[in-house]
């Protein structure tokens, strides 16, 4: 970038030699006019003193005639003249471009006045885009100005000389006190925004401290060696075959499943009941976690053939395992308290349906792997808690058998999304 | 701007191939428009040349008085001027010549029989100077020094004087065509002031000139002006009207550039205009459709409208930058190296030896350059691109953000497509030409008009035999031997025909010793013409020297003459009964303000008889071939029962082997006697060969090169059809598509816009040939009799365009291979 | 043997290598995979890992720089570039990222082109099934661009099943895609292979995706890593 001084002086110092040469142009062609008027008026004396010579010399005589007629205002004669002189062309129509004498006269006057006019033309055009480039230049840092405030970079307000250089000075003026409010309001701004931040990171600290202790108080309690203790061991044990049991019938089910010896009855059932039926499955769990199961439907999707009055062709009682394995799945892995999200939403031939949790989720390279064959996740939490690795199998295995899918993928926040898809009734 | 200067450039860039070709497009154009108009302007600076070369007065004044001349020296009008006066009529058998004085007045008078080559003109009363052959012909020797006596009247009056005289200077020489006879030369030997005083003083002869002038203005005035000036001038110094004679045919070529010329320039130059445009409009109008996604880019991007246009007006501008100097620098230096070969080379029969000479060093002289005319060219050519920019503009302009950039090159609004059950490549083929219907329907209809116009062109060129032509002068049998008659000389009356029949030159004895000749078949007579006069004012007769040939027909040709009958009913027993005639010339009729039923009292000279016949005409034909302007019935003719035979032409028809030896035979037969002239076949054939080709050729490279810029075009459409389908030709492959279907698919699309354009060609082409050749018929242009159809012309055109199409096929198709399957398919363009 | 006769698609080091000297890409590297009849197999890799080079080989569309590879027993790397068109269009059908259906033909003309390149009789009925199937009954006469961008991959994946291809290659079926069409997407793709009973091979750097196939196999620096 130029300095911007040398730029306003180159601006402001054109004009005036562009006027200077206008002017003496102007001028100097006054002078060319008058010196051509001038130089007519010359030939005129020349022309009337040769006749007067060439006639007097012939015919003294005539002399006071010929004055006569040359200070003769009224044109007496003039008849007479051109009577003669017609012969030889002279008349009053003669133009004078017609006039071998003349007509170089008018062709170099002729030429000047083109001259002019392209000159006046050239010197506007001039000063047009002069004044263009100007305004273009005005207009550019202006921008970079207003660039500047947006991007909360008000270093231009300590040097107004370099404004005031570019606009004049109310213009300079008013962008200055609009500059100034800007960068009031965005410094108020900020301040704000670190308060925030401060305020959010105090409060994690302060919730930190007392879940720790009880995690710790939980541990000790177990070390305890009094009968009391026991009792509770036994019970765990008792727990522990119960969980047993139910892992065996679902080893059954999927080894029963696999080869085909049980086959899916799929009849049009409503899916709201199936879902239902296996909200209800889980439902005393989710009580003592303290958990909640919303059931939410899409809903830009009105008219009667939303998602949860629909009807499909399924096995009511395999997919209401299926579902409720899934369920089961999140439930467990879910703190207490949080919320399960179950959304339904109609797609052009599938119906989705995604089971969000809020638990610890499912790393990415152990997505495709949840859905093997008794495989259990790497986390320590998924290798404390109960369970056989199989639910997920088996779900999967049921609801392909009825041409749907199920894939999972991470939760926006924490947890993982199941989502399920069911073929509308005209697939397949 | 500068950023809209680089996106432009980038874009020409990018899109190399059309770049190319819009370029080469406008550089055609330019260069076109350029050669033809600077051959115009050469065509008329030779035209202008030639006729200074001749003389370069402006009027010829008959003076009646001597002061005049001394007023017209002064007068204010009078550039130069110049004397010539006859001063003695020579005397010297049948010899036509005169002893003339010239003086120069007024400096600037030129006239080219006047340029001396050796010596100096007469100063001495003794002292003579003119052309060596003079010399020749009155048997002197052509040396400067040398002696010559003369026999003379002066005045053309008195006695005939006999003077001796020394040979002062030669003038370049005339050459003299050999049929022309001695006593139609008019011989000049030019004397000195000196002679004509010593006349004068004895009063033996009064000067009375002719005073040869030019006015001021030649250059800035019109023909009218300048006439007007000189009758000014004239009036000025007391001389009527009819003592001035101007010299039109300079005045006409020096002041009044040639209309027809001009409007023959300018409406090629419109059609040149027209189909370049078109062009470079359907050149970018693909553009834009191709382009719409990038534009729609620039659009997201924050592109204005305004910087849209600015875009593509820039692109034009950038293109045009190069192109145009390019095409003038061809389009002027074309003509420039060509034009002098080409008028040599197909004048060379037609000028005599002093026009050549001027024709020799006819580059050095021309003058071609003209630099409002240039400018007019780069305006036309800007105004042609800004013009066929508009429209793709407007559409660029009109392209939303949005639709831009989810636009999938398509033309059509329909949303569905009936289509076809089972695809096969030719629906393909139909199914891409049909998604872009305008551009296929652009390209084939500039094809298509490009190829009417060649069409058209050739139909008439076709039907321009040369055998027609020379028909106009043979009208049968392979030579013709012709009366060479005057109407009305009455210096020479013995040339004129009532005194030519009394010789009975075709007599039964001359035919049967024509018929003798080897090889000639048979000798027929041509209908006879009588010369007819009439008391009676008649511009019609006083402009054919008063005596009008008349001929006849016969009821044989009663139906070609209603065949181009203009007005009037042709009734051959009416006709008869009332002596009624007819009028074979259209525009003669309408000149002479002729009019059906204008009765004349005719007296028709048939030797040295003289038969009254009053004669009304009642009928206006324009048939091809009448030597006379007006013809009566064979049997009116019979009627007058004619003493002398009044054939005026014979036609000898010979055996092809024979041609040549008849030929000999009979150019010794006509050389025998000087009113014969002897027309052959094969000389007429040349004759109108050159005349043809003089035509042919440069109007055939015009329509060649409008067709190769319409051929711009369709390269255009199949690179952008090929290339943004870069992709979808790699999907077709990769779905397997094989390249033999890929060839015959292509093909197919490229045989469409042939097969479209030939039949636009054929169909509408062959219409316009046909009413073309009507109208140039009707206009009597190259004397057209027959439609001839133009197979070969035809032929060729499928044949190029087959040709062509299938080099551009594979051409882009092997472009388009060299990258892979894969690059293609992934290729975002 | 009764391994082998399952098999659909075998390569064996199978490498394709770009530039050379110091600008040598190995894009693949040696790679040998097996792919049975009616298996869905993923390929999963990074951008720029591989995958895409591989599966054009495996297509057909791109010549080995070294390796082979055994389509039905047959070695396709030895083919000519007529025979692999014929190839292309009766053993493999194709599904691109971006469709790339041909913006001329409606629907239905788009399904049925590789028949009708290799001039094969119409199977009415099958094509009249598969376009039920996937839910294009409506759409048949329309033009491409006038369809979604899932109801495009569905007219590409019908086309591709259309001539009853042996194997089924898809390049990043459901990458322009948003998640739910995605996911409907490939839930199809995969009903319908199973369906017709034809191998699917879906390459993609979404490992949600590549959850629902039968395997996966890893692509890293053009090696199978897993």
């Amino acid at each position: 970038m130029r300095p911007l001084r040398n730029q306003t002086h180159f601006y402001k110092n054109i004009y005036f030699p562009l006027l200077v040469i206008y002017l003496l142009f102007t001028v100097s062609l006054g002078f060319i006019g008058f010196e051509f008027l001038n130089e007519q008026y010359m030939q005129k004396l020349k022309l009337l003193s040769n006749i007067t010579g060439a006639v007097l010399s012939e015919n003294p005589s005539m002399e006071d005639t010929l004055i006569d007629a040359i200070q003769d205002t009224e044109w007496h004669y003039l008849t007479d003249g051109f009577a003669t002189l017609s012969q030889y062309g002279y008349r009053e129509s003669l133009s004078m471009y017609e006039d071998a004498l003349y007509r170089d006269s008018l062709k170099s006057f002729l030429f000047l006045v083109l001259l002019f006019f392209i000159l006046s033309f050239l010197i506007i055009t001039i000063c047009f885009i002069l004044f263009d480039k100007k305004r273009k230049w005005q207009e550019q840092k202006l921008l970079t100005l207003l660039d500047h405030c947006l991007s909360d970079d008000y270093s231009f307000l300590e040097q107004r000389k370099n404004i005031d250089i570019i606009f004049n000075e109310a213009f300079t003026d008013t962008l200055l006190k609009l500059g100034n409010k800007l960068m009031l309001k965005s410094q108020l701004l900020a301040e704000e925004r670190d308060n925030t931040k401060s305020l959010v990171t105090d409060i994690s600290h302060q919730l930190k401290t007392p879940v720790s202790a009880l995690k710790n108080c939980l541990s000790l309690s177990m070390e305890a060696d009094s009968p009391q203790e026991r009792d509770a061991l036994l019970e765990r044990c008792a727990l522990q075959l119960t969980k047993l049991e139910s892992l065996l019938e679902a080893l059954i089910n999927i080894s029963r499943l696999e080869t085909s010896m049980i086959t899916l009855h799929q009849e049009k059932t409503a899916l709201a009941d199936i879902l239902l039926d296996a909200v209800n499955t889980v439902y005393v769990k989710a009580l003592q976690k303290n958990i909640s199961v919303e059931v939410l439907t899409d809903s830009e999707d009105q008219d009667e053939s939303s998602a949860d009055s629909l009807t499909l062709s399924l096995d009511r009682k395999w997919t209401v395992e299926a579902l409720a394995n899934i369920l089961d799945n999140a439930i467990k892995y879910s703190p207490s308290g949080s919320t399960i999200t179950v959304r339904l939403s109609k797609l052009f031939s599938y119906v989705r349906i995604e089971i969000e949790d809020a638990g610890i989720g499912i790393p990415k390279n152990e997505y495709n792997k949840v859905f093997q064959r008794f495989y259990r996740g790497q986390h320590p939490t998924v290798q404390q808690s109960e369970g056989s690795g199989v639910g997920l199998y088996l779900s999967r295995k049921i609801i392909e058998e009825e041409g749907g899918s199920i894939t999972v993928k991470p939760a926006v926040k924490q947890g993982s999304i199941f989502v399920v898809q069911f073929p509308l009734p005209y697939v397949n | 701007m500068k950023m809209i200067f680089h996106l432009a450039l980038s874009k020409l860039h990018y899109h190399k191939s059309r770049t190319l070709l819009t370029g080469i497009a406008i550089m055609l154009t330019t260069m076109l428009l350029t050669a033809i108009g600077t051959s115009a302007i050469a065509m008329l600076d030779m035209n202008r040349q030639l006729a200074v070369a001749q003389t370069n007065y402006h009027a010829a004044f008959g003076l009646t008085e001597p002061e005049q001349l001394s007023i017209l020296s002064k007068h204010i009008n009078v550039e130069s001027l110049a004397t010539m006066e006859n001063f003695a009529q020579i005397i010297n058998g049948k010899m036509n010549g005169y002893l003339r004085y010239y003086d120069t007045v007024k400096d600037g008078i030129y006239f080219s029989n006047l340029e001396l080559t050796e010596g100096h003109f007469p100063e001495k009363e003794n002292e003579i100077c003119s052309v060596p052959s003079f010399f020749e012909r009155v048997g002197a020797d052509p040396i400067v020094g040398g002696k010559v006596t003369l026999s003379f009247r002066a005045g053309g009056k008195g006695e005939v004087q006999t003077k001796e005289f020394t040979i002062s200077g030669l003038l370049t020489d005339v050459e003299i065509s050999a049929d022309i006879s001695d006593s139609r030369i008019a011989w000049g030997a030019y004397v000195s002031k000196a002679l004509l005083t010593q006349y004068e003083e004895a009063g033996l002869y009064e000067s009375l000139p002719s005073a040869y002038l030019r006015v001021y203005g030649e250059d800035t005035l019109s023909y009218d002006e300048i006439e007007a000036k000189i009758i000014s001038t004239a009036t000025d110094v007391g001389l009527d009207e009819e003592h001035v004679s101007c010299n039109n045919q300079y005045l006409y070529t020096m002041t009044a550039p040639d209309t027809d010329a001009i409007s023959i320039v300018v409406v090629i130059s419109l059609v040149v205009i027209l189909f370049s445009a078109l062009v470079i409009y359907s050149i970018y109008y693909v553009g834009v459709i191709t382009d719409i996604q990038e534009i729609g880019k620039l659009k997201a991007l924050g592109a204005s409208r305004r910087q849209i246009a600015r875009l593509f007006f820039c692109q034009g501008g950038i293109v045009c930058a190069f192109a145009i100097p390019l095409g003038l620098l061809i389009g002027y230096f074309l003509p420039w190296f060509l034009f002098p070969q080409v008028i040599r080379i197909l004048n060379a029969s037609a000028l005599d030896s002093t026009r050549m000479d001027h024709l020799k060093s006819l580059r050095n002289q021309l003058h071609m350059f003209s630099l409002p005319f240039l400018l007019a060219v780069i305006a036309s050519v800007l105004i042609t691109v800004w013009v066929s920019l508009l429209k793709p503009i407007r559409m660029a302009k009109k392209v939303s953000p949005v639709e831009a950039i989810r636009y999938q090159e398509n033309t059509t609004d329909c949303k569905s497509r009936r289509g076809h059950l089972t695809v096969k490549v030719s629906t393909l083929t139909w199914a891409n030409l049909a998604r872009n219907k305008r551009r296929t329907l652009v390209t084939m209809l500039t094809m298509g008009l490009s190829s009417v116009l060649f069409i058209c062109v050739a139909a008439v060129m076709n039907s321009c035999r040369v055998e027609d032509l020379a028909r106009r002068n043979i009208q049968e049998g392979e030579f013709r031997i012709s009366l060479n008659y005057a109407h009305n000389d009455k210096e020479y009356p013995e040339n004129n025909l009532d005194a030519l029949v009394q010789q009975n030159y075709f007599s039964e004895e001359f035919l049967a010793q024509l018929s003798s000749i080897e090889g000639v078949e048979s000798v027929t007579r041509a209908p006879g013409n009588i010369l007819a006069s009439t008391d009676e004012e008649s511009a019609f007769f006083e402009d054919v020297q008063d005596r009008l040939p008349i001929s006849y027909f016969t009821r044989e040709d009663i139906p070609e003459l209603n065949e181009q009958l203009v007005s009037g009913e042709i009734d051959y027993d009416r006709m008869t009964a009332n002596n009624e005639i007819l009028c074979t010339h259209k525009y003669s009729f309408d000149a002479y303000g002729l009019a059906l039923g204008d009765v004349f009292p005719l007296i028709l000279h048939d030797g040295d008889r003289e038969i009254p016949l009053t004669v009304t005409l009642t009928a206006v034909s324009q048939p091809e071939s009448y030597t006379t302007l007006i013809i009566m019935t064979k049997d009116s003719w019979d009627n007058l029962g004619l003493t002398y035979d009044a054939t005026t032409d014979i036609y000898v028809h010979v055996k092809e082997a024979n041609y040549d030896d008849v030929k000999k035979t009979l150019q010794d037969i006509v050389a025998e006697n000087e009113h014969f002239e002897l027309y052959s076949l094969d000389e007429e054939m040349a004759i109108g060969r050159s005349g043809l080709s003089l035509i042919k050729y440069p109007i055939y490279l015009i329509l060649v090169l409008i067709a190769v810029i319409g051929f711009m075009n369709l390269i255009n459409t199949m690179i952008t059809s090929i290339i943004t389908r870069k992709k979808e030709l790699g999907i077709l492959q990769a779905l397997g598509l094989s390249n033999q279907q890929l060839v015959r698919m292509l093909s197919a699309e490229g045989m469409v816009f042939t097969t479209g354009t030939l039949l636009i060609s054929t169909t509408l082409g062959h219409l316009f040939g046909y009413l073309f050749f009507l109208y140039a018929k009707k206009m009597h242009f190259m004397s057209l009799t027959g439609y001839h159809f133009p197979i070969w012309e035809t032929v060729i055109l499928a044949l190029v365009l087959l040709g062509g199409q299938s080099a551009i096929t594979l051409f882009i198709r092997k472009k388009v291979e060299k990258e892979s399957l894969i690059e293609r398919i992934r290729g975002q363009e | 043997m009764s391994e082998n006769a399952n098999i659909i698609l075998r390569t064996d080091s199978l490498c394709k290598y770009y530039g050379a000297g110091d600008n040598l890409v190995k894009a693949v590297d040696c790679i040998d995979l097996t792919i049975k009849q009616g298996e869905f197999v993923s390929i999963v890799g990074k951008s720029g890992s591989g995958k895409s080079t591989l599966l054009h080989m495996l297509g057909a569309l791109d010549n080995p720089t070294s390796g082979t590879v055994w389509l039905d027993g047959e070695n396709i790397s030895s083919f000519k570039e007529n025979r692999l068109s014929q190839i292309r269009r009766r053993k493999i059908g194709f599904i691109f990222q971006s469709y790339n259906l041909i913006p001329s033909l409606n629907v239905w003309e788009n399904i049925v082109l590789p028949l009708g390149l290799d001039n094969k009789e119409l199977d009415e009925p099958f094509i009249r099934d598969i376009v039920r199937t996937l839910g294009l009954e409506n759409k048949v006469k329309n033009l491409p661009n006038t369809l979604s961008g899932g109801q495009q991959q569905r007219c590409a994946i019908a086309r591709a099943i259309a001539a009853k291809p042996s194997i089924i290659l898809a390049d990043e079926p459901t990458g322009n895609l948003d998640t739910k069409t995605g996911d409907e997407v490939m839930a199809l793709l995969k009903t319908s292979a199973k369906k017709y009973g034809q191998t699917l091979v879906v390459i993609t750097h979404n490992e949600e995706i590549a959850q629902m196939a039968d395997r996966t196999v890893m692509i890293a620096d053009g090696k199978v890593v897993g």
